[in-house]
């Protein structure tokens, strides 16, 4: 394989996981802080509908469509706040009703306030810039990774650093792990345990969102109906696959992506095997790498006691 | 000067008057214990003064100054800290983050460990605390946990503390570490409250006592001018006697129960109980003793078929390890479980249902798969009237009895199955005085009817006064036997640390 080759589909499997990154990041200080927070997926459709609203409000404008994206994204991760953190509710129901919602929301809304089905674009149609490095493009790897992506990707990168600082290098994050751990080991502290959760509660909203920007600007160029299709699950397996540990979950992202870029080179080269069997291809590779690294963890548990 | 004065305080939740016009006065610079039984009002006092909970009446001064104290948080600002019975640190968590938590010193948005650390260096070294702070917590012993929690309290600047039951946890030399602790700190002129019900301890620690029962103050004395039977008629207002008198049973000689070889993994695949052998004879009371997490739960789970295990495990010859949990009660093991709200019983069930838990299958009281209700209630009336289950009847919920009642309505299971051999696991742990006596008695008298029972439990005094031989357990491995005329908690408290052992031929156990 060629440098070229090889750049081509390190780059395509970094162009498909940032939203998958962002998401897992988003829910990170859930999943330490003890919010079992499967809502991703809905939390990022309405983000990838909000970010085409604000710039058909604004014609063309990015800025304004992110705006509304974040505004959607924080204000669906406040109603899973609210249902769970002041109401009690279960979080797995109310994350399935969050993923619902964004489905029906969506749909409900492009007919009553678009009058239309299906799809939604903006007439001038923004999006971030793309940052192209050409003298990286040669270098094997790296090339694939930096040499020309979207500026949310690296954003996307940018939030791998600040989730671990947040993580473990501020109280909030230290409180969030205490949380998980032993929720009265912090409000003996004198914090109260609900603050922290609602903080990553609006968190995980805010990544989503932004997640679901990339979908409809980046990916592709407008809004499709229900067009998450499983990410904001992919994003969770990620998440706990790292085990909230934000290198990881990363890491795990860009390999689902991997999965996923093999799954459309193979499609294209070969007339043979059947679409919807490559389609296959990523949910399997997350299944059997949960496998064998739960396996692995338990083996090395295993020989540092024995 | 007084650090706390409790004045007249009333405490009531729906139904029950937790605390009776409670008045508490801790003088500054004093180690003040506040003795009772469990369910006296102890926890329910301190709570209040640790801002967990809202008195219904009545005035707090701390320092001589009326205070209201709505949260944890104020009461730290009032420089009141608590040292909880269950710590409250979070395991993987290093225990310098641990003392910091929720009082980071920051640096822009980030934690500061350096002057962190620095804080916490200068409070180890003033009072001569042993700790490492860049250990994680799942890495310490009980009596440093304890020891990060009393440094944590210190560190948001606690002057008044709280200890619930400190010693119920330790092994005696940890108990005289802790003693030494607490008086170091009334040097430095902290003052101290100690919450328990270990009358040797209170006697050794402490400069004046306030006696509660049943939500009532019941006595305030010195502690020099004061001993401990008279502390024990003011707690229980009735005289106890929890050294139970044991008929010989040496007539008896029979192994009931033989286990050889036995290795048990945990749930994390950690070997917890390692090729350990014994026997219970019949008419014999076999304790087992050792710091909590040195294999006995794993050991007990074992032997009740609850986890497997390799090994032999055989009663009168029986081979039982590979059987489940029924081929075991078949063969008349009874078990009273370490936790008996999850294990032990259901606690929504009724009483009658968790009375008839292991025989509501017999053909006595099912008829075609149809369960006989009129025979079960008959039959649980009569177990509820034998044990002395302070219930109308059978059928209101087991969660709403309390915990001496519950492990009554257990113990009333357990034993009428008539078992060959009883194992018993903390079957005291949390009840009242009058419930420990009667449980103990309870062992005792079957015991003395030839039947063979496991004691399993973290009360050296228990083991000491019921056993007729006692095993010492230590990662794992037994470590150590005795006879309990023959040793002393001291001796026991060495072994359960691992600091010696004994050299053991498996078969002669």
């Amino acid at each position: 394989m060629n440098i070229t080759a090889l750049n081509d589909i390190i780059s395509a499997s970094v162009r498909i996981a940032p939203p998958i990154t962002l998401a897992a990041l988003g829910g990170v200080f859930c999943q330490k802080a003890a919010i079992f927070n499967i809502g991703l997926e809905g939390m990022m459709l309405v983000g990838s509908f909000a970010v085409i609203c604000g710039q058909i409000a604004f014609p063309g404008s990015i800025a304004a469509g992110m705006l509304f994206a974040i505004a959607a994204g924080i204000a669906l991760s406040l109603l899973f706040a609210l249902a769970v953190l002041r109401f009690d509710a279960n979080q797995i129901i109310t994350g399935i009703g969050i993923n619902l919602l964004g489905v029906g929301l969506t749909s409900f809304l492009l007919r009553a306030v678009y009058d239309t089905q299906g799809t939604l674009r903006s007439e001038v149609m923004g999006k971030l810039p793309t940052i192209s490095l050409p003298f990286l493009k040669v270098v094997p790897i790296l090339g694939g990774i930096f040499g020309e992506q979207n500026l949310l990707t690296y954003i996307s990168f940018l939030m791998v650093l600040v989730t671990a600082l947040l993580l473990y290098q501020t109280p909030f994050g230290i409180s969030a792990c205490a949380i998980g751990e032993l929720p009265e080991s912090v409000a003996t502290s004198g914090v109260k345990p609900k603050r922290i959760q609602l903080l990553a509660i609006l968190w995980s909203g805010l990544l989503c969102s932004v997640a679901g920007t990339y979908l409809s600007t980046v990916s592709v160029t407008g809004f499709t109906e229900d067009m998450v299709q499983g990410r904001g699950f992919t994003a969770f397996s990620a998440l706990i696959f790292g085990n909230g540990n934000p290198f990881v979950t990363w890491a795990v992202s860009i390999l689902f992506g991997f999965a996923d870029a093999l799954g459309i080179r193979v499609e294209l080269n070969s007339a043979g095997m059947s679409s919807s069997i490559i389609k296959m291809f990523p949910y399997l590779l997350s299944v059997a790498a949960l496998a064998v690294s739960c396996y692995a963890r338990e083996a090395s548990r295993r020989k540092k006691k024995a | 000067m007084n650090a706390v004065e409790m004045i007249d305080i009333v405490k009531e939740y729906p139904g029950v008057l937790a605390n009776d016009h409670v008045s508490l006065t801790v003088r500054e610079g004093e180690i003040h214990g506040l003795v009772g039984e469990n369910g006296a009002g102890k926890s329910t006092i301190m709570n209040q003064l640790y801002g967990m909970q809202r008195p219904t009446s009545g005035t707090i001064r701390v320092y001589g100054k009326e205070v209201q104290i709505h949260s944890p948080r104020e009461a730290i600002a009032l420089g009141i800290g608590m040292v909880h019975q269950h710590f409250m640190l979070a395991p993987s968590l290093s225990v310098l983050q641990n003392i910091i938590l929720g009082n980071q010193p920051k640096k822009g948005p980030f934690i500061d460990r350096k002057t962190a650390r620095r804080q916490v260096q200068e409070i180890l070294d003033r009072y001569a605390f042993q700790l490492d702070l860049d250990a994680r917590v799942y890495q310490l012993s009980v009596g440093q946990m304890q020891r990060v929690e009393i440094v944590k309290a210190l560190y948001r600047g606690a002057k008044i503390l709280i200890l619930d039951e400190p010693t119920a946890v330790l092994t005696p030399q940890e108990v005289e570490e802790l003693i030494k602790i607490m008086r170091r700190l009334r040097e430095q002129g902290c003052s101290l409250i100690i919450i328990t019900h270990k009358l040797k301890e209170v006697m050794a620690a402490t400069d004046r006592i306030t006696i509660m029962r049943k939500g009532v103050v019941t006595g305030r004395v010195n502690t020099a001018e004061t001993n401990e039977t008279e502390l024990a008629n003011l707690m229980v207002g009735r005289e106890v006697n929890l050294r139970i008198p044991k008929w010989d049973t040496s007539a008896f000689r029979q192994r009931v129960l033989e286990v050889r070889d036995l290795e048990v993994y945990n749930e994390r695949g950690q070997r917890a109980v390692d090729h350990v052998s014994f026997s219970v004879k019949q008419g014999e009371i076999l304790g087992v003793c050792g710091v909590e997490g040195n294999g006995q739960t794993e050991l007990v789970n074992a032997l009740t078929g609850l986890s497997p295990a390799s090994g032999s495990i055989r009663v009168n010859g029986a081979e039982l390890c590979r059987a489940g949990v029924r081929a075991r009660r078949e063969h008349r093991m009874s078990h009273i479980p370490e936790d008996r709200m999850k294990v032990g019983g259901a606690k929504t069930c009724s009483i009658t249902e968790n009375l008839m838990l292991d025989s509501y299958y017999t053909p006595d009281y099912c008829r075609g798969g149809v369960l006989d209700y009129p025979r079960m209630n008959a039959h649980a009336g009569e177990l509820i009237e034998r044990f002395a289950v302070k219930v109308p009847n059978g059928e209101y919920p087991l969660g709403t009895l309390s915990g001496g009642n519950i492990q009554k309505v257990i113990l009333a299971r357990e034993l009428d199955a008539d078992p060959e051999i009883l194992i018993a696991a903390q079957p005291t742990r949390g009840v009242d005085i009058g419930a420990i006596e009667y449980i103990r008695k309870q062992l005792v008298a079957l015991r003395d009817s030839g039947k063979a029972i496991l004691l399993v439990s973290a009360e050296l005094e228990e083991i000491l006064s019921l056993s007729d031989r006692i095993i010492v357990m230590y990662e794992g491995e037994i470590v150590g036997t005795f006879c309990p005329e023959e040793t002393t908690e001291e001796e026991l408290g060495l072994y359960m640390t691992g600091s010696r052992r004994m050299e053991l031929d498996g078969g002669a156990l």
